[in-house]
Order: structure tokens, then C-alpha cells, then sequence
């Protein structure tokens, strides 16, 4: 039974990957038969795309900034979460969690709204808060789009890593806090030598997940932004782009071929860079 | 805990701290709790309610909203494609992810850490990338903007984490059930579906309740599989629904549209939620 299905599965499944990387090295509409073998020349075209760049460009800082704020506050809240005892906790862990399982279109459409400048809630606050001068047209000013679109990236993740290491931390044995605090250490010392080294091999792992997920945040772009706005182009939506509306499928496949192995690069990197004497207790 | 039994000298950081730490904690309770409480109560406001105060909670029930989407929005229809695309993609799914993982967990064969390995590796890789493969390769097979090309690809997407969480599952039944079944002459086949199958339930419903939250919010491959209009799903419609100029106006309505899509989920995650982060995230600290 089994066999079967892995056949299935290793036909619709593993061979796009492999098909992706052979229809980059043609020049292809894709709703012809004609398909010219161009060999690499779609990613010499890649090389000296400016709008490429571009796109790389705004999916790197939105990928540095999410993943970096999404752990710190991640971590931050856990920590204060588990070593305080808040009664009300359980009720931060089921709120926060939340966004995680919501449907990635609904949280598009919903920030969508937050930020559309006259039905907004975040225009709405700041007008009654007397603070006018900070309203933007959040989606339509070059400036804050990118903003714009890491807010609900952040949004959805944090509650999902801050269980996540809420778990870890909890894994942790009290008595090694005990000891410490007997010694005379404080709370930050403790985060420091305690749960941050225990708590690290979680990390190097989450950062990995992390990165294959954010790198392709297509369908939240798309949904927010849509396809043509250059301020808020990411990979994902470039690819898209090419293949689906100028039909070229070879570049579009090149594209999809990059974002592949900038993933799998930056996990490889991640692991090296992070690698530090695993502390037991 | 702060500063009762401690020997050390109370100091203000410590009786402070209490307070001030839980300033972080509520500014960001209410940066999740309050947009998802917008989207609902902002769903039974009027359009003209919506351009005086986006914020304020509404005069009446406006329930036309609901209605307004279900019909004119087709949120009804794209419902309806859900619902029968699901129903089907969550049945293969099941059938398939409890065949495979009971053998793969159960039995020592050649090729079977080769299978494990090929479909945990998977969940590494960026699925964007095959998007476009998987609709020339769709097409190919004349499936395009068809149901089943969807079904099958909603399957083939979710099996491996499904496995994942499957196998883990399974790993944990004790084999002593199963040997003494086969002592007394049980075969393999009864002995998964009557021994296994009752004892691994708990399992089966977290599994099944993970893929329903995954189908549901697929966009991506449905976006790319399916361009009848008629034909969309649900998050689809919703998503097409909100660049139409003339929808667009009618903000009541597409509310009430976000929040029927949302509200299955709500639901779902408010009475299992407990399950759901538990194995999230052991499967997350397992590695």
C-alpha cells in the first residue's frame, strides 16, 4: 500500500523540483510547443535584472527584519512568561498562538484593511488619539510598504516561537535556576548562562524553519500588496509574475531555481555561522 | 516569588518589575486580540457606519452583510468548493498518511528509512518553487482548473508533515499489543485496522484536525490550479473578492466574507487548542 503511494507522491511531489530546474535553461511561453534550449541564458538575463535586484532586495529586508524581530520578542516573551508566573499566561500563550493556524489570504486581507488609509483601524487609532500626523497610506507610500507587509509576517510567527520555546525553557530543570540564584546571580545573569545556552540548539533550529518559510511570503504579498507595485515586488511575486502574466516560463523557473538554492544556501550558512559547543547538563 | 522569601534586600527593580513586565505582555495581547475582534464586529457594521468611525463598534446587527457576501460575493459557492474539495483531499489524506505511517513506523523493510528520509526531507524545501512546475505539470496531464488536479496536489503537499505527526504518533504505541494479536493468528491487515487504528485515535483526530487547518487555508496552489472563477475556493474568493472595484466599496460585506472564512478555524483552535500547540510544538523541540 505504501509503495503506491510513494510513487504518487514522488511523481506530483519531488518531480517539480527537479522539472523547475530543468525548464530554466529554456525560453519557453509555455502554451507552445516550442521550447529553444538557451542553455544560461535566462540567468545571465537574472544577473542584470535590475527589477531582480530589486525584488531580492525587498524580500532581504523584509526576511532580516521579521526573523530578527519575531526571535527576539519571542524569546523575550517566553522568558517573562515562564519566570514570572503570571496567572494570566495561559491566556497570553492561547492568544498569541492564534495567528499561526489563521489562514495565511484571511491575515492578508485582514492587515490589508488595518492599513487601508480611510477604513483602517491603525488610521482610525492614531485620528482619535489625536496623533493625525502620523497617518500614511500605509500600502501606497514606497516607504512603508515593506513595514506594511513584515507586521503580519511577525504577527503570525511570534506566537508559534514563543510556545515554542516556552516548551524549551520549561525542559529546563528548576534546580539549576535554584543553584544560580543561590549564588547570588539575577534574573538577566540567568537568562544568559542559563536558558539562552540551553536554549540555543532549539534556536538554530527554529532560525532554519524559519528562513524556508519567509523567504517565499508570496501568498501574503500578493494578497496585500498584489502584483504591481515595484516598492513591494518580492521573489516569490517576480516569479510568479514572469511565468503567470508575461508567460515566460523559463525565466520565471529560473527565478524559482534561485530562490531554491538562496534557501537552501542560507540554511547551510545559518547552521555553520550558529555552530558553538553544545552545552549539557 | 518576588521578593518573600528572597534573603536579599527587596529592591525597587523587584517590586516593579511585576508590573512593568506585564506592559509588553498586554500591548501585544492587544495587537492580536483587537484586529481579529475588529474584523468580527466590524463584519455587522454599514458601509456608512464604516466611513464615519472605522473604529467605533456598531449601532445595530447589520446582518445584510452576510447575506450580501454569500450571495452577490459567492462566498457561497466558493464555500460550498471548499467544503467538497476538502471532504475529499482530507479522506485521501488520512487514508494515506495512516497506510504509511503505520508501515514505516512498524516495519524494519529495505527502502524504508530511504522513504522516511526522502519525505521528512521535503519539509525543508521551499514550496514555492513548485509552483510552477506543478501547474505545467498538471496541465500536461489535462487536469488543469479541475477539482482533482487540486485534490492530488492538496494531498501531495500535506502528506509529509502529516507522516511527520503520524509517525510520531505511532511511535509511541507499545508493539505488545500487536505481537499478541499476531500470536493468535491476527493478519497484518486486521491487526491495523482493529488493534491500531482504535488505539492511535487521539492521534488521528489531531492529524486530521492539522490537515483540515491546512487545506482550508491553502492559496497558492489553488491560485495557481484553478482559474474558473466559478470554481474557487473559498480563501481564493475572498482574495479576488477584494480587488473587485465594485465589492470593494461594500466593507461590511467583505468583513463578514473574511470572517466566515476565518471562523471554522476560530472555532476549531478555541476547542482544540490545547492539542494543536501541544503537538506543534513537540514536534518543533524534537529535533
Amino acid at each position: 500500500m505504501t509503495i503506491p503511494v510513494f510513487i504518487g507522491y514522488a511523481y506530483f511531489g519531488i518531480l517539480p523540483y527537479i522539472k523547475g530546474f530543468y525548464y530554466s535553461f529554456f525560453k519557453w511561453t509555455g502554451y507552445t510547443q516550442v521550447m529553444n534550449f538557451v542553455g544560461l541564458e535566462n540567468f545571465k538575463r537574472l544577473a542584470g535584472d535590475t527589477n531582480f535586484f530589486n525584488a531580492l532586495y525587498n524580500n532581504a529586508a523584509i526576511f532580516l527584519i521579521s526573523t530578527l524581530v519575531t526571535f527576539v520578542l519571542a524569546l523575550f516573551f517566553a522568558v517573562v512568561i515562564t519566570r514570572s508566573r503570571f496567572t494570566e499566561s495561559l491566556l497570553y500563550r492561547i492568544t498569541y498562538f492564534f495567528p499561526y493556524v489563521m489562514p495565511t489570504a484571511a491575515i492578508a486581507i485582514l492587515w490589508r484593511f488595518i492599513f487601508n488609509p480611510s477604513v483602517g483601524i491603525l488610521n482610525g487609532l492614531l485620528t482619535l488619539l489625536k496623533l493625525d500626523f502620523w497617518t500614511h497610506a500605509w500600502l501606497g507610500e514606497k516607504a512603508t510598504v515593506l513595514g506594511a507587509v513584515t507586521a503580519p509576517i511577525i504577527w503570525g510567527s511570534l506566537g508559534f516561537f514563543m510556545v515554542l520555546f516556552i516548551s524549551g525553557i520549561q525542559g529546563i530543570p528548576a534546580t539549576l535556576y535554584e543553584a544560580a540564584q543561590i549564588d547570588g546571580a539575577g534574573e538577566f545573569q540567568q537568562f544568559t548562562r542559563i536558558t539562552f545556552p540551553l536554549l540555543w540548539e532549539i534556536m538554530r533550529t527554529m532560525i532554519v524553519f524559519f528562513i524556508s518559510g519567509s523567504i517565499a511570503c508570496f501568498a501574503l504579498v500578493r494578497v496585500m500588496a498584489g502584483l504591481t507595485n515595484p516598492a513591494a515586488e518580492v521573489l516569490g511575486t517576480y516569479m510568479y509574475k514572469h511565468a503567470f502574466q508575461y508567460t515566460d516560463f523559463g525565466y520565471g523557473t529560473a527565478v524559482g531555481v534561485f530562490i531554491f538554492i538562496l534557501t537552501l544556501a542560507l540554511a547551510l550558512i545559518m547552521r555553520r555561522l550558529t555552530r558553538k559547543e553544545l552545552v549539557e547538563y | 516569588m518576588y521578593g518573600k522569601r528572597s534573603p536579599f534586600r527587596v529592591s525597587p527593580a523587584r517590586l516593579a518589575a511585576p508590573i512593568l513586565l506585564r506592559i509588553p505582555l498586554l500591548i501585544y495581547f492587544l495587537m492580536v486580540a483587537f484586529p481579529l475582534v475588529w474584523m468580527v464586529y466590524s463584519s455587522l457594521k454599514t458601509s456608512v457606519e464604516f466611513r464615519a468611525n472605522p473604529v467605533a463598534l456598531p449601532q445595530g446587527f447589520y446582518y445584510l452583510n452576510y447575506q450580501t457576501a454569500w450571495e452577490n460575493g459567492n462566498i457561497g459557492r466558493y464555500f460550498l468548493n471548499t467544503i467538497f474539495v476538502d471532504t475529499i483531499t482530507l479522506g485521501l489524506l488520512m487514508f494515506f498518511t495512516a497506510t504509511t505511517s503505520y508501515v514505516l513506523a512498524r516495519f524494519r523493510f529495505w527502502g524504508g528509512r530511504f522513504l522516511e528520509t526522502i519525505y521528512m526531507g521535503s519539509l525543508l524545501l521551499p514550496g514555492i518553487v513548485a509552483l510552477i512546475p506543478i501547474f505545467l505539470q498538471i496541465r500536461s496531464l489535462g487536469l488543469i482548473n479541475t477539482y482533482l488536479g487540486l485534490i492530488i496536489m492538496l494531498v501531495v503537499s500535506s502528506l509529509p508533515f502529516s507522516i511527520f505527526l503520524m509517525l510520531g504518533f505511532f511511535r509511541t504505541i507499545p508493539r505488545d499489543f500487536e505481537e499478541a494479536a499476531y500470536i493468535d493468528g491476527c493478519s497484518y491487515f486486521r491487526a491495523f485496522a482493529q488493534i491500531m487504528l482504535p488505539m492511535a485515535k487521539i492521534g488521528l483526530v489531531t492529524v486530521l484536525i492539522f490537515n483540515f487547518i491546512n487545506v482550508w487555508s491553502d492559496y497558492s496552489l489553488s491560485l495557481v490550479l484553478i482559474s474558473d472563477s466559478a470554481k474557487r475556493t473559498i480563501q481564493l474568493g475572498l482574495a479576488f473578492l477584494v480587488e473587485v472595484p465594485k465589492v470593494r466599496t461594500d466593507m461590511g460585506a467583505l468583513f463578514a466574507g473574511l470572517t466566515m472564512v476565518t471562523i471554522p478555524i476560530m472555532a476549531i483552535y478555541i476547542i482544540f487548542q490545547n492539542k494543536i500547540v501541544e503537538s506543534l510544538t513537540a514536534g518543533g523541540l524534537k529535533i
